[in-house]
């Protein structure tokens, strides 16, 4: 069973490195929208904070996309009935799943912050600090939107437009977010704590909730 | 022993069956037959319990069917592909051997692969394959993975002559083992015996 | 506890339905009487008043989402068809008490502050919550299958959980233009004797009202369902 269970994440890493095409094209967009957004603002005199929230809703919605093309492409109705008869419980396939996703997301944005941060005119000494704090909250973003993608993706489900009503749900999130960003000047390591404490509640209900959804809903 | 007692499942507001009882001993095999839409595919959903039914009672050996007697006991080949597309025939394997927590034994594995796919390529990407092609990747895992159940939707269409008498066989040979089989098909399977359920 | 069918509660709940209406017509004509005879603030003026529809509907809005929340959990864990249908006959009852509650607190709002809506916490967080409701709504009726919807909506309202402690504490974290919590709050209300008894009769007036509304909300999705079940099953 161990031997296995690593065998499977050795897979699932190789059907990560297959993926990551499309998080390169988000990415792409990322900076283009970025720079459309330098470019329009050029003549304001911005502190750090409208660049940094703007940087920070378009994580946001890159890791909406990718989450729901990851799902609705690796848990459609004949991959989950093979995953359901498995010896491995499903919220374990969704753990490997959500943190594969993450890998690749913040892989990506490490290597293209600093970029991204001159495209903002943002002083590169905030770079360790923005890396951080992505890091910490693209944790949880991932997490709750596997649940949403899970409600959403099922073929039984008539409105499609259900994906933006839940969009609601990430708001705590986003305002700790830009609580962290008024404050980030200050350099206050406790409120990082928050986020270390809003994953940890969403590690122990996101599977369970992702992989009952998946099952009840998508067959 | 499959027993099966006045089962009925409604899908919204429409009922798709009604009171269907069976009984399905070890070294049996049920055809279950009917035209386009009347429940085949619903009933084996049921069967492997990844629907609720909404009446009636199923159970394995005297035990009521769950998620985790279902995991222990029943393969279920559906007639949509499960691979992933973006990896390659034989990463494909891998992953799904992995996946049914099979005990890795290179040979008997060349074996099987031989058996189906004979002289194919298996360095090609999924997403290049024929449809008959990827089917036989879905019958794979009935050499593969040991389960005394195997619950089949549709595994006979678009194979050609030769993998069709290799699966008869393999069929023949699960039988021998005091094995169950429930096959949902529109076509009839050259064996001697075997029970028929007719949908309608 | 759990085994308790939806049948026995519906046939309950439609029971004692009759006298909670009496009762809460009674509290509500009392708190309107209470209403009228109370002294105007001394800074606010006749505008105070609704307070006394504002606060009791925030209260309800916030408590019924947290009734939601629990009963999905325990329709998940327990498999209880009751609880799901507890949450789903709650969730219409709670979406008009926010939009009431945006309502009058944004009129409230534009007599003395000046401007009908401003964006800070604790309007948004209240927005937020409307809007998790008609999500809840939507998701109800976007499934065709009741007991999928069921599913669906539940994980919807676990979720969305997460979001009733910041509407509640909102206020106290961060220095926004809305006042402070003056009943619920650490060492006493900061209220008056008098308008702190005329808040809490019209808040059991319309809290009895909302057990009313409930019951009978409960009771047709009970029966429509038995009409349905016994038409497919002898079809």
């Amino acid at each position: 069973m161990i031997e296995n269970f690593f065998k499977l994440i050795l897979s699932e890493f190789q059907l990560m490195l297959k993926e990551s095409v499309f998080s390169f094209v988000l990415y792409c967009l990322l900076i283009i929208s970025c720079a459309i957004f330098a470019l329009s603002l050029k003549h304001q005199s911005m502190g750090i904070n409208a660049p940094l929230s703007f940087l920070y809703i378009m994580i946001f919605f890159i890791s909406l996309f990718k989450v729901e093309k990851i799902y609705s492409q690796d848990f459609d109705e004949a991959k989950l009935r093979q995953y359901l008869l498995s010896p491995f419980s499903l919220e374990i396939i969704v753990f490997i799943k959500n943190m594969m996703i993450y890998f690749n997301l913040i892989i990506f944005f490490f290597i293209f912050s600093p970029l991204i941060l001159i495209i903002l005119n943002i002083d590169l000494a905030y770079l360790l600090e923005i890396n951080i704090l992505l890091a910490l909250s693209l944790l949880s973003i991932i997490f709750i939107a596997s649940m949403t993608a899970s409600i959403t993706i099922s073929k039984n489900n008539r409105l499609s437009l259900t994906s933006i009503l839940t969009l609601p749900l990430f708001v705590p999130i986003l305002i700790f977010s830009m609580a962290i960003t008024d404050l980030i000047d200050f350099n206050t390591g406790r409120m990082y704590l928050f986020f270390v404490a809003y994953f940890l509640l969403n590690l122990a209900f996101s599977p369970l909730l992702t992989s009952f959804a998946l099952k009840k809903l998508s067959i | 022993m499959i027993e099966v007692n006045n089962l009925s499942y409604a899908r919204g507001n429409t009922l798709i069956y009604k009171n269907i009882s069976f009984k399905i001993r070890p070294g049996e095999l049920l055809l279950v037959q009917g035209a386009n839409g009347v429940g085949k595919t619903t009933l084996l959903s049921n069967l492997v319990n990844f629907i609720d039914p909404l009446e009636g009672s199923l159970t394995y050996n005297n035990l009521v069917i769950d998620n985790h007697i279902a995991s222990q006991h029943f393969l279920y080949v559906g007639e949509t592909n499960f691979a992933h597309d973006t990896l390659t025939l034989s990463q494909n394997i891998q992953y799904w051997l992995s996946i049914h927590n099979v005990k890795f034994n290179n040979s008997i594995k060349e074996k099987s692969i031989k058996y189906f796919f004979q002289e194919l390529n298996l360095d090609k990407k999924f997403y290049q394959l024929s449809y008959g092609q990827k089917k036989k990747l879905q019958l794979l895992l009935l050499m593969l993975v040991h389960k005394p159940v195997w619950i089949l939707d549709d595994p006979l269409s678009g194979l050609d002559e030769r993998t069709i008498i290799n699966l008869n066989s393999l069929f023949e040979k699960k039988l021998e083992n005091k094995g169950i089989i429930i096959l949902a098909s529109h076509q009839n399977i050259s064996l001697n015996n075997y029970k028929t359920l007719q949908l309608s | 506890m759990f085994a308790i069918t939806p049948n026995t509660l519906s046939n309950f709940m439609i029971s004692v339905s009759r006298y909670v209406i009496l009762l809460s017509i009674a509290l509500i004509s009392v708190s309107a009487f209470l209403i009228i005879f109370l002294e105007n603030d001394y800074y606010q003026g006749v505008s105070f008043k609704i307070m006394f529809i504002h606060v009791p509907t925030a209260w309800l809005s916030l408590s019924i989402f947290l009734v939601m929340g629990i009963s999905s959990i325990i329709g998940l864990i327990f498999k209880s068809p009751t609880a799901f249908t507890v949450a789903r006959s709650l969730s219409p009852i709670g979406l008009i008490m926010s939009i009431i509650v945006l309502v009058t607190g944004s009129l409230w709002g534009n007599l003395t502050w000046g401007a009908y809506w401003v964006w800070d916490a604790r309007l948004t967080s209240m927005l937020i919550l409307a809007f998790i409701y008609l999500g809840h709504i939507l998701l109800l009726y976007s499934f065709e299958h009741f007991q999928k919807a069921d599913f669906a909506a539940s994980i919807l309202a676990i979720i969305g959980l997460v979001n009733l402690p910041i509407v509640k504490f909102s206020v106290d974290w961060w220095t926004t233009l809305h006042q402070e919590s003056s009943v619920l709050r650490m060492g006493g209300p900061s209220m008056t004797n008098d308008y702190l008894i005329t808040l809490f009769v019209s808040f059991f007036g319309i809290f009895m009202l909302t057990i009313f509304w409930f019951s009978n909300i409960f009771y047709i999705i009970v029966e429509k369902r038995k009409m349905e079940r016994s038409i497919l099953l002898n079809d």
